[in-house]
């Protein structure tokens, strides 16, 4: 490896040296989408691409970070999204406030649950979180006086003192929504890479290659990924309420299973570890069932295809997979073999 | 203060309704390279284990330094100053050998998440120290030349060595060392003796489970023969070599004359 | 009436039980959890009703459709599980999960997304016993899941090849050097538990009916039936699906119907919690 790649490189497999420049581009682009994009749909199309983003970078650092499993993420994806409704409706609570109670909310159960079900591994961790998804399904889905159960609910519109925010039925509020998704993927970007990068990030790696090696270097491994569980599910919670104001409406599906498969194969085909490629995996997937939109009635068989691809040929994702290609054509181009 | 380092006393563990250490009493001396043998099953690295917090004993207990130890986590151990190394290897495969003594070097500072994310200065400076520091252990031990290889794909003879450095790299006062020498050739065995050596010769109490009798004979000041969860004997090598007990139960007297 | 509840959950306990040794089997010879599992049952099943409506005789589709199934699993081994090559437990299950979705997702356009029915074995009147109504077909299913274990046990304790399973289960590697032929006896393992579910489902499907949804709730109470007995011990599967089943049953009864899923899911939680190694098993403890 050469000295410009200096052993503070932790994520060699994602880094590459134009990976940056590439960035700025994309963010340069994101920032002038607004006077280009033509109608609600794309507004529409790019804030479900943020949403589904934020909640993907979110448990990449669960799941590619600190090798953990969440089969049931969208569970904390609803819980967000119906606190939005029901904080205010049954509690009186302002909407505005509403947003980071639900964050809270979220954290509280992430942070009751963690704890015993973090002692588990593979299989086991798997299925227990794929109950906690349904379980939450399963609620929204039965209580129909306080949930308005399968056919969901309303949301109440978002106020701050006199101003109401638009929901993204009308341009104006896409338009405005659009620039909130925005802040919000880049502030859930940029704080991943952080903690990728830092000596936390580090430290959830060594759980993921040995997590008996990392508690007799000293570390505390049982908080260390509660930790990094209840920020899976507020990045998932938070996405959850800013999204139920956005559209106006829930419902249970928020929770089910599909979902949190959704969120996982974003993952997996944009690159377990990878933040940019969480984001990479939930843009492809979002846009996938408009692109199909004749293969409407396929969507879960191409969904299980593209998990079981990617499981044999493309294990580490799009993202380290093309970052590896670019640089060996890099190196070669540079005559460095 | 105490001269024992480790001090144990009528310790018991049973799994199941197997008795694996049965009413064990013995003290490790503070600075002295230790040695415990056996045979396979006697106990030994259940032994260690106990020791370093994976297990809780059914019965008696362990002092360090004069404390006593039972119900502490592995890691809060390691914070005490116990580390380890492992039977089979438990390095950080997909990290490169220099983090992988990172994450021993930058644990104790693993307290305040939020600080250690944010690109404050003294961040910088601490990251910046932790990575001189570690590439100072690794070069006790003799890989500074493969800091920045990935682990797995280094041998493994220098994967064992590497499980030193970040056993060293937590500054412990005892360090138990499981099978370090196995699977080794005899270069690698000889090298990994001199990474011990100066590693006890910085005032740390080395601990050694081993079946290698050459690194046992050549090394240790002090060995304990176990056998089916009991003390059969103690003293030095060649004490315990001449001890017929030991003999009998555990070598044939042609392979401790071949040691020497 | 709590016989009535207890029979009733025996009766689902026992295809409880027939997925957990679906399960149970594919782990001893490989270590992989078949996500899919559940979905074999609901292939069964939907297969043999589809088979019905067009006016096949029940027998015939019976029989198709166990074949089907059959297939489908000998194709999830050669297509999924052995390219992957690999033990990494995270990206088999993301892999059983791709395939039991993918499965679905075909389901779903073949069999279409409404309810589909079987008839009854042996006609709808029901017999009384212990003051306890049962439809025969629950007799047909205890009947039929008693059946295939008896036949499993013969197969395992009595034939080579089912000996050479067991030889598989105790160390892969010892069972290799004496001859056992792996990739078979691993294709064999797929394609008995598929049958095995299918069967399941095919013998459930007059009493629940069943649609493509079926599949993922059953992979899970199967799963936790399957820990519950202790994995890999296929005697201690059976026990666990007959006791999952009964406490759904009696807490359904008891407590809540409509909550009778989240009950179920709640008890797995608990399960996994407090008794992963099994209720039958002894404590395990994690070499290192």
């Amino acid at each position: 490896m050469s000295e410009s790649e200096s052993a503070s490189s932790p994520h060699r497999h994602s880094e590459w040296l134009g990976g940056r420049y590439l960035l700025a581009i994309l963010f340069a682009a994101l920032c002038l989408m607004p006077f280009v994009l033509p109608n609600r749909f794309w507004f529409d199309l790019f804030i479900q691409i943020f949403i589904n983003a934020t909640v993907a970078i979110g448990l990449n650092l669960l799941v590619g970070l600190a090798g953990q499993i969440s089969l049931g993420h969208a569970g904390f994806f609803a819980l967000g999204a119906y606190s939005a409704v029901l904080l205010p409706k049954y509690l009186g609570i302002p909407t505005l406030v509403a947003i980071p109670a639900g964050i809270v909310i979220v954290a509280v159960v992430a942070l009751a649950i963690g704890g015993p079900l973090l002692r588990l591994k593979g299989h086991y961790l798997a299925m227990t979180t794929l109950a906690f998804g349904i379980l939450v399904f399963i609620f929204l889905n039965n209580t129909s006086n306080i949930t308005g159960g399968p056919d969901g609910i309303a949301v109440p519109s978002l106020t701050l003192g006199s101003l109401t925010m638009p929901t993204g039925q009308t341009l104006a509020g896409v338009k405005i929504w659009y620039v909130v998704q925005l802040v919000l993927i880049i502030v859930a970007y940029v704080a991943a890479v952080a903690i990728q990068y830092s000596a936390v990030g580090r430290s959830l790696r060594a759980v993921r290659d040995s997590e008996i090696a990392t508690r007799f270097c000293g570390v505390d491994v049982d908080s260390l990924k509660v930790f990094v569980f209840v920020l899976s599910a507020i990045y998932a919670g938070t996405a959850g309420v800013f999204a139920a104001f956005y559209s106006g409406y829930v419902s249970p599906e928020l929770s089910d299973f599909m979902y949190s498969t959704i969120l996982i194969t974003m993952i997996v085909l944009g690159g377990l570890g990878s933040a940019i490629g969480a984001v990479i995996g939930a843009a492809i997937l979002t846009v996938l069932p408009h692109v199909l939109a004749a293969f409407r009635d396929y969507e879960s068989a191409m969904l299980g295809l593209i998990l079981v691809v990617c499981m044999i040929f493309f294990r580490r994702g799009l993202v380290p997979t093309l970052g590896d290609s670019l640089r060996e054509w890099h190196a070669r181009r540079n005559h460095r073999y | 203060m105490h001269d024992a380092i480790i001090d144990i006393k009528g310790l018991s563990k049973s799994f199941g309704g197997v008795l694996a250490i049965d009413a064990l009493s013995l003290s490790i001396r503070r600075g002295r390279l230790t040695g415990i043998i056996g045979a396979n099953g006697a106990g030994k690295t259940t032994l260690l284990n106990l020791i370093c917090g994976v297990f809780k004993a059914s019965s008696g207990s362990i002092h360090v330094d004069g404390q006593d130890i039972s119900g502490l986590k592995p890691h809060e151990l390691a914070q005490r100053g116990i580390t380890r190394s492992f039977q089979n290897l438990q390095i950080f495969g997909d990290m490169t050998a220099l983090e992988n003594v990172l994450i021993a070097v930058q644990s104790r500072y693993l307290k305040n998440y939020l600080r250690l994310v944010l690109p404050l200065k003294s961040v910088r400076a601490d990251e910046k120290k932790w990575h001189s520091d570690a590439l100072q252990w690794l070069a006790l031990v003799g890989l500074e030349s493969v800091a920045d290889r990935e682990a797995k794909s280094l041998p493994y003879g220098l994967l064992k060595r590497l499980e030193l450095a970040r056993a060293i790299a937590l500054e412990p006062k005892c360090i138990l060392l499981d099978e370090p020498a196995a699977g080794c050739n005899s270069t690698e065995a000889n090298k990994l003796m001199d990474v011990i050596r100066s590693i006890a010769g910085r005032g740390v109490t080395v601990v050694l489970v081993e079946h290698n009798m050459k690194v046992v004979m050549n090394l240790c000041e002090e060995v304990f023969v176990l056998d089916r969860g009991r003390l059969l004997c103690s003293g030095t090598p060649d004490t315990v070599g001449s001890d017929l007990r030991v003999v009998s139960a555990y070598l044939g007297s042609t392979n401790w004359d071949e040691a020497k | 009436m709590i016989i009535q509840f207890v029979l009733s959950g025996l009766t689902t306990g026992a295809i409880y039980a027939l997925v957990a040794l679906g399960f149970t089997l594919i782990y001893s010879c490989s270590d992989v959890i078949n996500f899919s599992q559940g979905e074999f049952v609901m292939i069964g099943g939907m297969t043999a009703a589809i088979l019905c409506e067009t006016g096949i005789p029940l027998p015939v589709a019976i029989i198709i459709a166990i074949a089907v199934a059959c297939v489908i699993g000998g194709l999830v081994y050669e297509l999924a599980i052995r390219p992957a090559r690999t033990n990494d437990r995270v990206v088999i299950i993301i892999l059983t999960i791709g395939v039991a979705i993918f499965i679905k997702g075909i389901a779903q356009v073949v069999f279409g997304k409404q309810l589909h029915k079987l008839p009854y074995f042996s006609g709808e009147a029901p017999i009384h016993f212990l003051g306890a109504t049962l439809t025969t077909q629950a007799l047909w299913v205890l009947g039929g899941a008693a059946a295939i274990m008896a036949l499993l046990l013969v197969f395992f304790r009595f034939s080579i090849a089912g000996k050479s399973f067991i030889a598989m289960s105790a160390n892969r590697f010892a069972a290799v050097l004496v001859g056992t032929n792996v990739r078979l006896n691993l294709l064999v393992s797929f394609c008995l538990s598929a049958t095995i579910g299918a069967i399941g489902g095919i013998l459930i499907t007059p009493i629940t009916t069943t649609s493509f949804e079926a599949g993922t709730f059953l992979a899970l109470k199967g799963f936790a039936a399957a820990v519950l007995g202790g994995l890999g011990n296929a005697p201690g599967a059976v026990l666990g699906g007959l006791l999952l089943g009964t406490l759904e049953a009696l807490s359904a009864g008891y407590l809540s119907s409509t909550f009778k899923d989240a009950i179920a899911f709640l008890l797995i939680i608990l399960i996994m919690l407090v008794f992963p190694q099994g209720i039958f098993s002894p404590r395990q403890h994690e070499r290192v």
